[in-house]
């Protein structure tokens, strides 16, 4: 099954980082980049009504600005019924165990991970 | 021919009789009466006459006149002693006068007696009935006396008020120390708590409170202690405990034994000791979150560097691309000192002392214009207008730090979209307030994100990789200075920011801004 990765997070490094290792590592699978968890948002909404078949792999980071990863994961979870073959893991650099506690609360999420991206995240 | 006492016969005849000779020491007594008053030494010291009325013993001449006279005698230990009813004779042959009754028990008498064995020593017994008993019985009882001496010594030296009370809270013992006037403490014998405070013309509360204090110790059969505060509210606040233990034989209640102590000292660095714990707890939880905000904003550009190094590490990577990433190395460097400045920034404000100097906001402004000159590439326009011409005095390194802060953020956010991006500042100064009105026609902030603009590490724009510490690092400042700071924003228009600064200039420097 052909794969997506999808990568949320503010810093553009992390985003480079990430988009050049997957280029590297999986230059089979699509790939898409948000800086604003709000305009993934509403790419993967258009996604539910069109693509399928597709197993697709949601990289969040959690400490943004306007819509944090958090607020991200609510919107989600409203969201979830219709899309099937989604995943979501955490990427961020932070340390503190309450926000692994706190995402544990969403059953779709999949993984939390520390940053920079690396292939055996997938 | 010596006189020769029948003691054994006389203890028979009258169980409640005592001996005593000119000095009005007691050279024997009857068995019962050792049980009532095993430590009389002195007769007018263990006993009053209360009938007739009105009599006061002082020397055997003044006790010989009662002699065949009924009379009714009360112990000074309280109305639980029984009187005695009887009366004096006199035995010419050794200038003795025996006195001999019979009890007459009152309500609750008895009760207080039993903590004293009322058992004699064998050979007391036996030594009475020697020739010498006076002699022996004399320095017996100046034993006895030295003994009691000691006692009273050590219970009127002893750092407490005591006080020990029948079961009818009536005071039976006070020492010295609770009461210094003798002849208060004698009349309060046989009296209780709500006596003394009608006594001391005071409100009876504290006696009740006191008289709540033995209940308790009597219900729970454990001390007790009743907290009491003298002059509440002023500088000579006292605090003592008053505390009780009830004695017990059995399920008998024999007495209360109550001592008091100041606390005040204690009392008060407790209190002490609990507000810091407090203060330390709350300290203690922002500490916590500080810290792990700050380890998150430092760990974000160090992830991002080892993810670069890996990069280059990892591929085959052309030229640019390896300068590139290099470059990124740099930023995220520079990103990561920008945040170990700014925190160091914010832990001078809250240690440093405010330093009062005479300055000139127009001249910090212009002089913030300077500098922001650096990135204010796309011309952002600054202005400045000034009313009011008067000394000001303030913290300076503080106030620098503010406005630059500010006008980098005018800056930094203007609104590319707009034809004339503008940076006004109004100043208003007074001798009380420095006013500063920063506007400008930037991209402004959502409502929804104005109330967390100023929270530590929070950034409500993603346009520049800013350390999320700018506007929290000027509400702190503002803080440290006494200061106000506000903000009115919209979206898409721009943002005006308003701080208002008090003007040190002629204040007392102790009460300004510490």
């Amino acid at each position: 099954m052909k794969r997506k990765f999808i990568f949320i997070d503010d810093d553009p490094i992390c985003n480079m980082i990430s988009m050049q290792i997957t280029r590297n590592e999986f230059p089979e699978a699509d790939m898409s980049i948000f800086e604003s968890a709000r305009l993934a948002l509403a790419h993967l909404e258009e996604m539910n009504e069109g693509e399928g078949g597709m197993k697709t792999l949601i990289f969040l980071d959690l400490n943004m600005p306007e819509m944090n990863g958090f607020e991200f994961l609510e919107e989600f979870s409203k969201r979830m019924d219709s899309l099937t073959d989604v995943e979501v893991r955490v990427l961020t650099s932070s340390i503190d165990d309450r926000d692994r506690i706190r995402v544990s609360n969403y059953a779709f999420v999949s993984g939390f991970h520390s940053k920079p991206f690396d292939p055996s995240y997938t | 021919m010596s006189y020769r006492f029948d003691f054994d016969l006389l203890e028979q005849i009258s169980p409640f009789s005592f001996i005593l000779d000119e000095s009005l020491a007691v050279v024997h007594q009857g068995k019962m009466m050792d049980r009532l008053n095993p430590e009389m030494l002195i007769f007018p010291d263990a006993f009053l006459i209360e009938e007739p009325a009105g009599i006061v013993l002082t020397d055997f001449p003044s006790l010989l006149a009662f002699v065949g006279r009924p009379c009714i005698i009360r112990s000074r230990k309280g109305p639980v002693w029984p009187k005695l009813a009887g009366n004096f004779t006199f035995s010419t042959k050794n200038n003795f006068l025996v006195f001999s009754g019979s009890p007459k028990f009152t309500e609750g008498a008895m009760s207080g007696i039993a903590p004293y064995s009322s058992e004699r020593p064998a050979s007391a017994d036996e030594e009475e009935k020697s020739d010498d008993v006076s002699d022996l019985k004399k320095e017996e009882n100046q034993q006895i006396r030295t003994q009691q001496k000691f006692y009273d010594m050590i219970l009127d030296n002893i750092p407490a008020d005591v006080a020990v009370f029948n079961p009818n809270f009536e005071f039976q013992y006070i020492n010295a120390r609770a009461i210094r006037n003798p002849e208060l403490r004698n009349w309060l014998i046989g009296r209780n708590e709500l006596d003394y405070w009608r006594y001391k013309g005071q409100p009876l509360d504290k006696g009740y409170k006191r008289i709540e204090g033995f209940q308790n110790a009597i219900k729970d059969k454990e001390r007790t202690i009743v907290e009491e505060v003298l002059f509440p509210g002023t500088p000579e606040e006292k605090t003592f405990w008053r505390i009780t233990h009830p004695y017990f034989e059995g399920e008998q209640l024999v007495c209360l034994l109550t001592y008091g102590v100041e606390v005040t000292d204690l009392k008060k660095s407790n209190d002490e000791l609990l507000r810091k714990n407090n203060e330390l707890v709350k300290i203690n939880a922002e500490l916590d979150t500080f810290v792990y905000s700050v380890s998150h904003n430092l760990r974000s550009p160090l992830t991002s560097i080892r993810g670069l190094a890996n990069l280059i590490l990892s591929y085959d990577l052309s030229k640019s691309e390896q300068i590139n990433y290099v470059q990124e190395i740099q930023h995220s460097i520079d990103r990561l000192d920008r945040t170990i400045m700014d925190i160091i920034d914010y832990s001078k404000n809250a240690r440093l002392d405010v330093i009062q100097v005479t300055l000139d906001p127009e001249e910090i402004v212009r002089n913030a214009f300077q500098d922001v000159k650096y990135y204010n590439k796309t011309n952002v326009i600054c202005t400045l207008s000034k009313k009011g011409e008067v000394a000001f005095v303030s913290d300076l390194k503080r106030i620098n730090s503010l406005v630059t802060n500010l006008v980098s953020n005018s800056i930094k956010y203007h609104d590319p979209e707009k034809p004339d991006p503008f940076l006004d500042i109004a100043i208003d100064l007074t001798d009380e307030s420095c006013k500063l009105v920063f506007t400008d026609n930037g991209i402004g902030i959502p409502k929804v994100k104005q109330e967390r603009v100023f929270d530590m590490f929070y950034r409500a724009s993603n346009r520049f990789q800013g350390t999320g510490l700018g506007l929290f690092m000027a509400k702190e400042i503002v803080k440290k200075l006494h200061g106000q700071i506000s903000l009115d924003s919209e979206e898409g228009k721009g943002t005006t920011i308003t701080v208002i600064l008090p003007n040190l200039h002629g204040k007392d420097p102790k009460t300004a801004g510490s």
